[in-house]
């Protein structure tokens, strides 16, 4: 199965499973969490099944195409559902079987893993599944979102695309999965990751980023004044890439690090509590 | 015929393997404490876990317990009945006790009734006992998942219980009773009936769950070995890993797999630690103790095909470890003046500065130390930067899984840099003992290293604002304190700590927490003598003074405590305690030396004999010596308080015998307390903490 059928494949699965099927989001997100349609959906208590693929970037992860797991940019196959389903680990078993892939052949396992975002304000408590090994899957109960402690539980399951092909093809390294039947992930992919690894590593413009943080931060209480929640929260999720690029490329010590952390999740929470503010005066 | 039994299965999605074992500990309690009267003579219970259930089976249980009738005496007569009619006081009586008014009989001028007990289910009693059971449990952290808030640290997703073939009417949160459960997760889905506690336990083996974490373990040792064996290797033991393995999986099957043997130019650690905290694999060993390219990994995959799992672990283990060499490859094409640049913006913490500022000021100490002890510094400045450098490097500062080999890492570097393996090993060193049981540093300066960086930890907690407390202690001032009193007591160090607290608090300029500082070391010093069977009042005696030597307390503690069934110490302690009593509010002045009485001179005599000979002992710290000649006042004490009266009517008099009793307890105090040492007899409940 190439990569582009895996997709497919997955998406027909939970379509199946009654999940909208959207489409990732239009700007640069270090996880499927990031998209409003799980960040801010997940805010109030309805009922919220979706799933899409996620372009994710993590500057700091490139490795210029060198290594064989890890990329400055990955796809993500992002599941939420709200409430999270009673039967929601059988059916991600299912997941996989819908897949090709023999369970009863291989070892599965589901490792104590609570996932945290700093930067949003989000914890909860779940898992990385395990096949043969190969962490898989990222598998959460969120309790909190936007720093608000959540009513209704939604379930996150997060697929490493890559990692799952690299098991269905018996690939060495992400850079030989085949993406179709004729080209492989190499050929579409490397160039740019090279570049990119460049880019976030020693070429982006410190100055420039920093500037644009500052304004991007002063650009999402401008716009929460005005209520205007989803353009405000573009500009949250504009800082945390400005600063996972100042990151990458060194310009933030330790202390300030913390410091940017803590900034964006105010900015987060305050997006979360503008929407929640509103949705409730409306009810 | 079969005995009656209780079944009960809590079935869960994999609970944490800390949550696990919280969970195992409480439920063992409730069975030990299941009430004695649901227990037949031939009473059996036992627990059984995996990762996605907690079960029971109590043997030989009762279904209900016995119903017992006693006549019990209520309120008089006139109370309850006023002409033979019930009161307002009566009616309130028999309704309080559920029992009607024919009920009652009367005699004696009393009213008498008959109360029931017993009669209770074992059903219901268990659901009681089992709730409050985990809901005792304090696990680090719960969840919900559903709309009734319950909170737990996975979802519960169903729960079986049989009282012999009756299935049980519970429920536990959401979720209520039935009667199936789950196999093991890779074979299938699907529901499995169970129609009682006997059928449990075959449908577990029929399905790939064996349910008895101990026996988990045993097979996972047993099959590591064979495995190990048949590569004539040995088992790198790791008792944490496996205690883990055995809570990750329902049916433990065992793969052997290979790493690329390119890897072995990478620091042994480093490997090790990368199959564990990454994949939990176990580490093989060669005869020669040198690492072998091949480990053991755990899979609860009975039906695995052995050539395509073994295939894609060996994929994962070398990607983490080329990522490991990444790190070490990297790391090592810098200086040391690279990273004590990178030390210089590294923060320690907020308050305390940067990891260069904490390494300056454990120099000063270790110094300090190795001034004390009248050693040769040698290169200080480069012992420092190599105690601390390793902070720096992308292995520790980023990898994750690495952090735990601090030290470690940073011994191997600098001899990979070319410093000789004593100074390399200053960076490992000066973390030992990493707790109070763990490994000493050999060489001197490890050791100066060692006291300088804990008490400067110590001192900084309280400098920040993060004193421990009973439930906090964010900055390990008490993992910290117990390392160093361990240090200094298991290498019979003469360091004082008091002036060594006092130095590390003038790098702060705070000088003034020296006492509470103090004040903490102190109870550690019970806490962990204690854990050597010294008990804390001989400790408390030996504290006395300004002075905090571990080693010093700790022989002194250990004499004490072994004195305590000795005759004279009890007496002698006793005496001792009458003179802390009568000098309470007395102050002391300068001994006269003639005295008309001769209890008083004999006293006098024997204190001033006593004190010179010890002062020798003394000297040479030979407290033996110096408790056996202490203990010879005995005799002229005991003749002192049996003929003489301190208190005389005539104020000189009294004055000069007070005096004498100050001379003479100066004496003691010179050795330690003796009025905190506290005998069985005299304890009351306040003394035992």
């Amino acid at each position: 199965m190439n990569f582009q059928e895996i997709i497919l494949k997955i998406s027909e699965y939970w379509s199946l499973k009654d999940c909208l099927i959207l489409q990732p989001y239009n700007s640069e997100v270090g996880a499927g969490t990031f998209n409003p349609s799980t960040f801010i959906r997940v805010l109030d208590n309805a009922k919220w099944n979706a799933a899409y693929v996620e372009v994710s970037k993590r500057p700091k992860d490139g490795r210029y195409g060198e290594n064989p797991n890890r990329f400055q940019q990955f796809y993500q196959f992002q599941v939420i559902m709200q409430p999270a389903p009673e039967n929601i680990q059988e059916l991600y078993m299912k997941s996989l079987e819908y897949l090709g892939i023999e369970i009863r052949k291989h070892d599965i396992r589901f490792v104590e893993d609570d996932w945290e975002s700093p930067t949003l304000g989000a914890k909860g408590l779940g898992w990385e599944v395990w096949l043969d090994g190969m962490e898989i899957t990222q598998f959460t109960y969120f309790q909190q979102v936007g720093s608000i402690p959540l009513t209704v539980i939604p379930v996150e399951i997060t697929y490493g695309l890559e990692r799952i092909a690299m098991f269905i093809q018996k690939k060495n390294s992400v850079i030989d999965i085949d993406w179709s039947n004729e080209k492989k992930w190499k050929d579409i992919m490397l160039e740019a990751e090279k570049e990119f690894c460049y880019f976030n590593f020693k070429s982006a413009n410190v100055e420039l980023i920093m500037t644009q943080f500052e304004k991007s931060e002063e650009e999402v209480k401008r716009l929460l004044k005005e209520d205007l929640v989803y353009p405000a929260y573009d500009y949250v999720i504009k800082c945390s890439h400005f600063f996972n690029l100042l990151d990458s490329r060194g310009a933030i010590s330790q202390k300030e690090r913390a410091n940017y952390i803590m900034r964006i999740r105010n900015l987060s929470r305050a997006v979360a509590k503008h929407y929640m503010e509103r949705k409730n005066g409306e009810e | 015929m079969a005995k009656n039994n209780l079944f009960f299965e809590l079935g869960f999605e994999e609970l944490p393997v800390e949550a696990n074992r919280l969970l195992r500990e409480k439920v063992q309690e409730l069975l030990k404490s299941f009430p004695e009267k649901f227990r037949e003579s031939d009473f059996t219970a036992n627990l059984y876990s995996t990762p996605r259930r907690a079960a029971v089976f109590l043997e030989g249980i009762k279904l209900e317990s016995e119903i017992i009738s006693e006549e019990v005496k209520g309120p008089a007569e006139n109370i309850i009945f006023a002409d033979s009619k019930l009161t307002k006081a009566g009616e309130g009586f028999i309704k309080s006790k559920q029992i009607s008014e024919d009920a009652l009989v009367r005699r004696d001028g009393f009213v008498y009734y008959t109360k029931k007990s017993g009669g209770e289910r074992v059903e219901k009693v268990f659901q009681d006992l089992f709730l409050k059971c985990i809901a005792s449990i304090s696990f680090d952290k719960t969840m919900k998942w559903e709309k009734t808030g319950f909170l737990f640290p996975r979802p519960i997703r169903w729960i079986t219980g049989f009282v012999n073939n009756s299935p049980m009417d519970f429920i536990i949160g959401p979720v209520k009773t039935d009667t199936y459960t789950y196999g093991n997760r890779s074979l299938s889905s699907s529901k499995i009936p169970v129609f009682n506690g006997y059928d449990y336990f075959e449908k577990m083996n029929e399905n790939y769950v064996e349910i008895d974490f101990e026996k988990r373990k045993s097979m996972i040792l047993f099959e590591i070995e064979k495995s190990a064996k048949s590569l004539s290797l040995a088992l790198i033991e790791d008792e944490e890993l496996l205690n883990e393995v055995s809570d990750l999986v329902e049916y433990p099957v065992i793969f052997c797999g290979k790493f690329d043997e390119r890897f072995l130019n990478l620091p042994k650690e480093i490997i090790i630690a990368a199959l564990k905290q990454h994949q939990r694999y176990f580490s093989l060993k060669r005869g020669d103790e040198s690492l072998s390219p091949n480990f053991i990994f755990v899979s609860n995959a009975p039906y695995a095909e052995a050539e395509d799992i073994v295939n894609n672990n060996q994929r994962i283990i070398t990607s983490r470890l080329e990522d490991a060499e990444f790190y070490y490859k990297n790391d090592l094409s810098h200086d040391m003046a690279y990273y004590e640049n990178v030390l210089k913006k590294t923060v320690f913490h907020e308050q305390l500065g940067t990891f260069y500022e904490k390494a300056q000021r454990n120099k000063k100490l270790a110094a300090s130390v190795l001034k004390g002890l009248k050693e040769k510094e040698g290169d200080l400045e480069l012992l420092t930067l190599i105690s601390k450098f390793d902070i720096a490097t992308e292995m520790i500062k980023d990898g994750k899984e690495f952090t735990k080999l601090q030290g470690v890492i940073g011994t191997h570097y600098a001899e990979a840099m070319g410093y000789d393996a004593e100074t390399a090993d200053i960076s490992r060193e000066h973390y030992l003992p990493l707790t109070n049981e763990g490994e000493l540093p050999k060489s001197i300066t490890g050791t100066a290293f060692s006291i300088a960086d804990k008490t400067d930890n110590i001192c900084g907690a309280y400098v920040s604002g993060n004193k421990p407390t009973g439930s906090k202690d964010a900055m390990s001032v008490r993992r910290d304190s117990l390392s160093l009193i361990y240090l200094l007591t298991k290498k019979k160090m003469n360091i004082d700590m008091e002036p060594l607290i006092e130095e590390a608090l003038q790098n702060y300029s705070k000088t003034e927490l020296k006492q509470e500082i103090a004040d903490y070391i102190k109870k550690r010093m019970e806490v962990l003598f204690a854990s050597y069977k010294i008990p804390y009042d001989a400790v408390r005696c030996a504290l006395y003074g300004e002075t905090i030597v571990p080693f010093t307390i700790y022989t002194k503690a250990k004499l004490l405590g072994e004195l305590k069934s000795n005759d004279d110490f009890k007496d002698i302690v006793g005496g001792l305690k009458r003179v802390a009593n009568i000098l309470r509010n007395e102050k002391e002045k300068s001994v006269e030396t003639y005295y008309d009485n001769q209890y008083e001179k004999n006293l006098y005599d024997a204190g001033f004999d006593v004190k010179k000979k010890i002062s020798e002992f003394l000297k040479a710290e030979d407290y033996e010596s110096v408790l056996k000649n202490l203990l010879s006042i005995r005799k002229p004490i005991d003749e002192f308080f049996d003929n003489v009266m301190v208190m005389d009517k005539e104020a000189s008099v009294k004055e000069r015998r007070v005096q004498l009793l100050f001379f003479i307890r100066g004496i003691f105090l010179q050795f330690g307390d003796f009025s905190k040492i506290v005998f069985e007899s005299e304890l009351n409940p306040e003394d035992v903490k």
